[in-house]
């Protein structure tokens, strides 16, 4: 409890929450601040901020403040089912593979190493190309493609773990080892696969966002790398069609790596001194 | 209601060796047990009394099934240990014979709270068919180890509870079930001595009010005569005498249970004329031919080096392993 009490008044961890309720505030609420359809042309094109439109308008008239609020749905969706996933394949996987060892071990370790070794933009455009671009799609894509480092915290967590006093004190207790492995091993090794899971939120919107940049996208849907790519072509005479959206994404990558270090750092600094 | 009989039980471990080790046919075997025999009776406390690394655990471990046995058996209650398979006959033998874990900081799941640890086996091997039953039997097992009032206690989480509480907790995880055996490993040797009575006298009055059979695993010679009824001396791997407290105390009989209780620190004794000993104890990949003693015996003659001595009862009730005091061999070492 104590280590949570530090964790949670630490200014980088009270930063970041800050930022993440917002940023959740904005996506939560999107159809009450911003009414409509955000991709219909609402004004006149490439209009500076001020007036009507507080982050001006696209060459499409579109407005870039309605984009922004509902693109936060997106990348908040990416961010959370992505590492979702990721979390659960790679506790599930990581903890058979230290748990059960010998050859399955090896032959775990490999396929970790298969999916490391996948270009994961490289997947997804080719995913996208043949199944079009729905976000369930690249969601799964990405959740698949950034599993192998939980998986692979997790199998060495197991590793010093099955040894504990508490896990066979378990086994003598009638535990199954399925049983002990899922209510002993995984809940106390879970702290460093949970902080990586967080800096994976922030690989994941930067990976949509990298791809609706390069227009492979869900087009009927407003996301902050629709508004970017909308935005290059005008980069000179329009500027704010990159800024507000790159600041946006900043801020948000931002929480994700300040809560993820933070947790990092409480989980490290303090375990040694509480066993 | 609760005996042990072990025979010609044996725990070998392959070390795992190199490539061109495994080549030249040298992988070591370390023999942790080699060949123990031993009968206990109903309702005993026995402690198993021997230095760091002779195999107490590994014992231990094998008669609760979390180490495999490389050969001869065990019995407990006239039920081989080995032939114990599959889940309903394990759930079986989980409910007839528990441990008492040595480490009280290492023992105790951090994230389960009091009540989740000492239910778990009652979970686990499904003996309460109602959630207020499990309560009651929690409650009853905290207060018989005074972990009292149990309210106060349940719901808290193993680091805010001292290591005398803690071991309580693992005592009470043990009791819960009922066994008719219980297997405490160093139950004491992590705790203040000031606290080391109290659980001690704990599990002498579940031996007497409930007859549980208790082997008590030490290398603490003083414990094991304050609790124990019969007491095994183990050196590496093998026993070499089994007595009651008193006559090992004053009648020992093995030079290594000699060399042990002489070199028991104690205030009153004169240091002068203790037994020294020379060398380390031999280790168990290559144990010495002949008695696994004779390298560091003060008396050890040409026969130790050559013959293993067995176990032999040289009184009643009194058990050695010395070819000095065994009668079979007593010519042959006196003729050198």
């Amino acid at each position: 409890m104590k280590k949570l009490k530090s964790f949670l008044t630490n200014p980088q961890t009270v930063t970041g929450l800050v930022i993440l309720v917002i940023m959740l505030g904005l996506a939560a609420l999107a159809p009450v601040i911003c009414p409509g359809n955000p991709l219909f042309s609402v004004g006149k094109p490439l209009q500076a901020p001020g007036g009507d439109f507080i982050m001006g308008t696209d060459y499409l008239g579109r407005d870039v403040w309605a984009m922004l609020v509902w693109g936060s749905r997106i990348s908040i969706i990416f961010a959370f089912g992505a590492s979702l996933l990721s979390l659960i394949v790679g506790i599930v996987l990581g903890a058979l593979s230290g748990y059960i060892g010998g050859w399955f071990d090896d032959l775990m370790c490999r396929i970790f190493e298969l999916f490391y070794i996948i270009p994961r933009t490289f997947l997804v455009i080719l995913m996208v190309a043949f199944f079009g671009s729905s976000v369930g799609l690249m969601v799964i894509i990405i959740g698949i493609t950034i599993w192998p480092s939980n998986a692979k915290i997790m199998r060495a967590q197991v590793l010093t773990l099955k040894s504990r006093g508490y896990v066979q004190a378990g086994n003598v207790a009638g535990g199954t080892k399925l049983g002990i492995l899922f209510k002993h091993i995984v809940p106390n090794g879970m702290g460093p696969v949970l902080s990586n899971s967080i800096l994976q939120m922030a690989q994941a919107v930067l990976t949509e966002a990298s791809l609706s940049f390069l227009g492979l996208g869900d087009p009927n849907r407003a996301s902050w790398g629709l508004i970017l790519n909308a935005g290059q072509k005008h980069i000179n005479s329009a500027p704010w069609l990159v800024i507000y959206p790159g600041i946006a994404l900043a801020l948000l990558l931002l929480a994700f790596n300040l809560i993820g270090t933070a947790l990092h750092k409480t989980l490290n600094v303090k375990q040694a001194a509480m066993e | 209601m609760s005996n042990m009989t072990l025979d010609n039980l044996s725990k070998k471990y392959v070390l795992k060796a190199g490539f061109f080790t495994q080549l030249s046919g040298r992988a070591g075997v370390v023999s942790a047990v080699d060949q123990v025999s031993f009968q206990m009776e109903e309702g005993e406390i026995i402690g198993l009394v021997g230095e760091s690394g002779c195999g107490k655990t590994t014992l231990g471990k094998m008669l609760l099934k979390i180490e495999d046995i490389t050969s001869g058996s065990a019995c407990i209650d006239g039920l081989d240990i080995s032939s114990v398979r599959g889940r309903k006959q394990t759930v079986e033998f989980r409910k007839k014979v528990q441990m008492i874990f040595q480490d009280p900081y290492d023992s105790l799941d951090p994230k389960m709270t009091i009540r989740e640890i000492v239910a778990e086996p009652l979970k686990a091997l499904k003996l309460c068919r109602s959630g207020a039953e499990l309560q009651e039997r929690v409650s009853r097992t905290l207060s018989l180890v005074e972990l009292t009032p149990v309210e106060l206690y349940q719901d808290r989480y193993p680091h805010q509870l001292s290591g005398g509480q803690r071991q309580r907790v693992a005592i009470a995880r043990a009791l819960v079930v009922e066994p008719e055996f219980i297997i405490a490993d160093e139950p004491v040797s992590m705790l203040d001595v000031s606290l080391r009575a109290g659980i001690l006298n704990l599990l002498q009055r579940m031996n007497r009010e409930k007859g549980i059979g208790v082997l008590l695993i030490t290398h603490d010679l003083a414990t094991a005569r304050f609790l124990c009824n019969r007491i095994i001396v183990m050196y590496l791997g093998k026993f070499v005498e089994i007595t009651d407290p008193t006559s090992l105390v004053e009648d020992a009989l093995h030079p290594y249970t000699q060399l042990l209780i002489s070199s028991a620190p104690d205030l009153f004794t004169d240091t002068s004329n203790r037994i020294k000993v020379e060398g380390e104890a031999a280790s168990a990949v290559a144990p010495p031919k002949g008695c696994r003693f004779s390298p560091r015996c003060p008396y050890a003659k040409d026969v130790c080096r050559e013959k293993v001595p067995e176990l032999t009862e040289y009184e009643p009730r009194h058990f050695v392993a010395c070819h000095k005091v065994s009668k079979d061999f007593s010519n042959l070492y006196n003729m050198e």
